[in-house]
């Protein structure tokens, strides 16, 4: 049977013939065929259809299920169109919602409340309350769906029909698709809702807990989704309900097992025993390992979650983090996942091979991988100082390569490195200063005037090499120019002898031949210190060159509310954009943990909390990365951070 | 939470079907318009603050499903690969345009069934069987069962059994399997599918030498000479080595048979198994290994599991670069080990990866066997049509060309190009990398409705498929 040659000229006017032909129909057989060009036609969007609205409503009272369904595809398609024809359909239907048999009474009920015309809206209260009570299970679960329909199109009849009530009954309903479909309805109904809230005991839980294997593995997606509405008031039975939950891990669709660890980790919050927590998380390792096999649009949606729960719990995948190695036919979304991860569970023992595999990706053809793989070879340097060296000595061999952009990149980092060792590790400046050629992106030209305005005073040459970045200064981007005229200064307060000359030059174009007012305040700043502590130059020493915050990847950590917020929408966007939710929707329902006895304090869990909530603060230092002054700019930013470890921002 | 619409396109964002599903829905020529502006790394799309789309290309066609925005990601994603499933299952592989065109009605009744007022609802093949046949079908057993569910859907009385089997009656308690199954013939194959995923690293500097000198001084090792037994002196461990399995059943049984299969892995340690909802998670768990189920009529997937550290399979490989008078010539190996029970391999090639925008061309190649070409900028793929036998090596030599407008370095030249990666891939059957295996397979009940003395007949079939065996150079 063959659809195509049906849109071919499929006038209104021959099908319309080909309906009302006299010839003899066995089965319908013909009407069957005619109908089917129709549907076609309808999909194709050829609005001619619409003159057989009347041929249609003739071909309703056929007894065939197949003709039903196409006959009320149409009516769906076009009762906006004639709401007057659409009317006539009205009575068809309810006679067919008193059919004998279930496949039509679902038939005609799913297709009236798809209808949206007000006298549908109507009609249709009464037979909902009574297949609400079918007999047959098909039937009362698309009367569930059918009330959330009549809920969307008129809430008030809605709820004072009480069909909301009703639905609330099918949760004790004996057939686990029925119960799912309640509550679909009902969570459909509530989260649009301003004043419903889904609330669920005990005992509802525990029993949606015992119907879930028997479920769908849509239904069990629902059905885990509502388990978030349920608020243990004990510690015990919060564990029991995650213990019960666990088999699911051991699904094979990446939605179920992606919607059960949401709950287990939900649940862990009312759970009062951390070695129990920490056995039920372990579960999580090898499913989320499984979902890298899967394909790679769910592998990046479990890469970013994954993420998210590894901040709280990196333990249960520290040894496996091979498996987060890319391969050089990963789409870069998948690589840029795994890259953040096996940043996240670095340590000193695993950093040999980390090491190995980052500096394998620097070699790889993708510019923008590259970057992000150098960067975080940087950042490991400064996570954990018992590998500095290492990272160092990997970062001094991709710099040999001279390649421009790793060179650049390279750069970047070994600045922030040197902010956070000062005076250590010096000897690497010599080789920077080789390659300064190849630096022409703003921020690793601010890199390295940085290092060289800082270690002015021990780079044999470092008012001719200022001298040389200053030929362009007029040309140069701010952040450039910022940078120039703090290392002359600080090259001055070093070795004023040298640096006399220069900063007369850089203070002149600063105050006075520029339009940017950053680097006029800054420089007027500059002019007023020299000048007026000119007899003490101790002090403008220290002013100049003070300490600044020290540099760390680990001291802020997403802030307790928001990581809660995120594993509580562990699977939606808000985990993996990790963005609050009120940033990303509209008006959506924020979620937050429902106090209780039961209710452990937010995140007071986590066996070596220190170490490991890892948030990157540098990339937030980075985007007004001027050391001397913007430290304190970073407050508003600071969520636009998060999670976007390796950032080139 | 849920899905408003879903559109398949060719290639070109074209609308080839339309499935509008609420009141109000994205177009699908707004989604194309932001389809445009978005860059490979958008997996999801925003469309407005509250509507995503999720898309996925498949065969010549994309899949594009406009979403609430608070709906959980994986759903809309496991969605559309239950629906290409479902029609391949219906349609055959590949999809074409053509196939969605001439079964616009089908297709619209799946959807119909597959989703419930914006939320996926029945997506198992068997259960659709039974809610919308298809007549075109090419599998001889479903015609005989198609054809008669036509007839129970047209006459009223006996609807009462369908509609209880299709969405989990307790009382027939197989939601996932369609009702009133008969066979003339009554079969039970299982087949184990692993694929191997290996990274093997970069020899250090040091080794990379050795390698090139007993490349160059060993006329066995050059092109056209090759001898089974040369593999190169140093080989590294593979850094990561992960199986991938899946068994399937393909059960073609009247009745509701009971079936159980026990696996057996060796000592191997068994990552995150997921299983089919058939199966029976108890009976595992008091005895690993022990598959237990009533199984849906047809193909089905009963498990997938992780195995990582297996042997790194039949096929190996290395490069090795710097070869030659000049230095400027590289040479990828491949080899097949010695037999373990495996006559052949097939669909053997070679991927050689390098950087594109750097080289222009490979000039000199010298394949020993094979057929090489260069398919796509940065691609070149080395072909062995046929089987190839255990045992066997061949090798290809060749120069890489590096552009002439490329800037040299500081001492004047332009430092020679090498292949980055290579990546092999090949079918291997009979055998499975990880050892697994099947110790027994049983129809334990449910035979009453089998004919009289039938004895199904029961295969096992294992293969391992090298999809992703990655060497760097």
């Amino acid at each position: 049977m063959s659809d195509a040659k049906f849109f071919a000229k499929g006038k209104a006017a021959e099908l319309r013939m080909e309906l009302k032909s006299d010839k003899k129909d066995k089965n319908f057989a013909r009407r069957k065929t005619t109908l089917k060009r129709i549907v076609a036609n309808m999909t194709m969007n050829n609005n001619e259809m619409v003159q057989l609205f009347s041929d249609i409503l003739e071909c309703m009272h056929l007894n065939s299920l197949e003709i039903k369904k196409m006959c009320f595809l149409y009516l769906i398609n076009y009762c906006r169109v004639k709401p007057d024809l659409a009317n006539k359909a009205l009575p068809i239907l309810l006679a067919d919602i008193k059919d004998q048999s279930p496949l039509i009474r679902a038939l005609a009920l799913r297709t009236m409340s798809c209808v949206p015309l007000a006298t549908y809206t109507q009609a249709i209260v009464d037979p909902l309350h009574k297949l609400l009570g079918d007999s047959d299970p098909y039937v009362r679960k698309t009367a569930a769906f059918g009330v959330a329909k009549l809920w969307a199109a008129d809430s008030r009849l809605a709820e004072k029909s009480g069909l909301i009530e009703g639905v609330n009954q099918l949760l004790v309903d004996d057939n686990p698709t029925v119960v799912s479909a309640g509550l679909a309805a009902l969570t459909d109904i509530t989260d649009k809702s301003e004043g419903m809230k889904l609330a669920i005991g005990y005992q509802d839980a525990s029993k949606l807990i015992k119907i879930l294997p028997d479920c769908n593995e849509w239904s069990q997606t629902f059905i885990l989704n509502a388990l978030m509405s349920y608020t243990p008031q004990d510690p015990a039975e919060a564990l029991l309900m995650a213990e019960r939950l666990s088999p699911r891990l051991a699904h094979s669709n990446a939605a179920v097992i992606l919607g059960t660890i949401k709950v287990i980790l939900y649940l862990t919050h009312y759970v009062s025993d951390d070695a129990a927590i920490d056995m039920l998380v372990r579960r999580f390792g090898p499913p989320l390992i499984t979902l890298l096999s899967k394909p790679y649009e769910i592998q990046y949606v479990a890469l970013r979650n994954c993420f998210l729960i590894l901040q709280q719990y990196p333990h249960i995948l520290q040894s496996n983090v091979k498996v987060f190695f890319c391969k050089y036919n990963d789409p870069i979304y998948v690589k840029v996942a795994k890259l953040e991860i096996i940043f996240l569970l670095a340590s000193e023992e695993n950093m040999p091979e980390i090491l190995r595999e980052l500096r394998e990706y620097a070699s790889e053809i993708d510019v923008q991988f590259v970057r992000k793989a150098v960067r975080a070879i940087g950042k490991l340097a400064i996570k954990i100082e018992g590998s500095a060296r290492d990272c160092i000595d990997t970062l001094l061999d991709l710099v040999a390569t001279r390649v421009s952009y790793i060179v650049q990149e390279a750069t970047v980092v070994i600045k922030n490195i040197f902010r956070k060792y000062p005076n250590r590790y010096e000897s690497i400046i010599a080789v920077l200063c080789r390659n300064l050629d190849s630096l022409d992106e703003p921020e690793a030209k601010a890199a390295m005037v940085w290092i060289i305005g800082q270690y002015a005073g021990r780079i044999e040459n470092s008012d001719e090499l200022l001298d040389d970045f200053l030929f362009s200064f007029k040309e140069e981007a701010v952040e450039v120019q910022l940078a120039l005229l703090t290392a002359t200064v600080k090259l001055f307060v070093q070795r004023p002898a040298k640096g006399q000359e220069l900063v007369l030059q850089v203070l002149k174009w600063a105050t006075e031949e520029t339009d940017n007012p950053d680097l006029r305040d800054r420089g007027y700043m500059y002019w007023r210190l020299l000048s007026s502590a000119s007899g003490n130059p101790e002090i403008t020493r220290e002013v100049v060159m003070s300490d600044r915050p020290a540099v760390t990847v680990e001291s802020d950590r997403l802030d307790e509310k928001t990581l809660e917020e995120m594993t509580l929408n562990i699977g939606s966007l808000v985990s993996i954009y990790m963005r609050s939710a009120n940033q990303i929707f509209k008006g959506s329902k924020s979620k937050h943990l429902e106090p209780s006895p039961a209710l452990r304090k937010a995140y007071s869990y986590g066996p070596t909390e220190d170490q490991q909530m890892n948030v990157d603060a540098s990339s937030l230092m980075e985007q007004g990365e001027d050391d001397d002054t913007a430290a304190a700019f970073a407050g508003p930013n600071a969520f636009a951070a998060h999670g976007d470890l390796l950032s080139d921002e | 939470m849920s899905i408003l619409a879903l559109y398949i396109t060719d290639i070109n964002g074209q609308q080839l079907f339309e499935y509008p599903i609420a009141d109000y829905c994205p177009t699908n020529k707004s989604i194309q318009v932001a389809l445009r502006d978005c860059s490979p790394e958008d997996v999801i799309l925003r469309l407005s603050t509250n509507e995503l789309v999720f898309h996925k290309k498949q065969d010549a066609l994309f899949f594009l499903v406009p979403c609430t925005a608070t709906i959980p990601a994986l759903v809309p994603l496991e969605f559309i690969s239950h629906l290409i499933k479902v029609l391949h299952d219906y349609f055959q592989p590949p999809l074409t345009r053509q196939k969605i065109e001439k079964n616009f009605s089908t297709i619209m009744m799946l959807l119909n069934e597959m989703i419930e007022d914006g939320y996926p609802f029945v997506t198992e093949e068997n259960a659709l069987r039974d809610l919308v046949p298809y007549s075109d079908s090419i599998s001889k057993y479903l015609k005989g069962a198609t054809s008669s569910i036509k007839n129970l859907t047209s006459s009223t009385t006996s609807m009462q059994a369908i509609s209880s089997a299709d969405i989990g009656n307790p009382r027939s308690n197989v939601p996932w399997r369609r009702s009133n199954v008969k066979h003339n013939n009554n079969e039970l194959y299982v087949d184990i599918h692993e694929s191997l995923s290996v990274i093997i690293p970069a020899l250090s500097p040091a080794q990379k030498m050795m390698n090139a000198i007993a490349a160059d001084s060993n006329p066995s090792a050059s092109a056209f000479y090759t001898v089974a037994s040369t593999v190169p002196q140093v080989l590294p461990e593979p850094i990561v080595s992960i199986a991938h399995g899946s068994v399937y059943a393909t059960t073609r049984l009247s009745g509701i048979p009971d079936i159980q299969i026990i696996l057996s892995f060796g000592n191997r340690v068994l990552e995150g198994p997921a299983f089919h909802p058939c199966v029976r998670l108890a009976r595992w768990r008091d005895h690993p290994g022990t598959l237990s189920f009533v199984p849906p009529d047809g193909k089905c997937c009963l498990l997938q599991y992780t195995i990582s550290g297996v042997e790194s399979g039949p096929i190996g490989g290395d490069l090795k670069i710097g070869l030659g008078a000049s230095k400027d010539e590289f040479e990828v190996r491949i080899w097949s080990r010695v037999p373990k029970n495996v006559k052949f391999a097939e669909n053997l090639r070679v991927e050689l990866v390098y950087d594109g925008d750097r080289v222009q061309t490979i000039k000199g190649i010298r394949a020993s066997s094979g057929e090489f070409n260069i398919e796509q900028k940065g691609t070149g793929i080395w072909r062995f049509p046929g089987k190839t036998p255990m045992g066997w090596s061949a090798t290809l030599r060749g120069t890489m060309i590096v552009n002439e407008d490329l800037e040299p370095g500081e001492d004047g030249t332009v430092p020679q190009e090498f292949p980055k990666f290579i990546k092999i891939s090949y079918d291997c059957m009979g055998m499975l990398v990880s050892g697994t295996k099947v110790e027994s397979l049983k129809i334990t009940s449910g035979k009453q409705g089998l004919m009289e003395n039938a004895k199904p007949y029961k295969g096992v079939k294992y293969m391992t498929k090298g999809t992703d065996i990655v060497i760097r150079g």
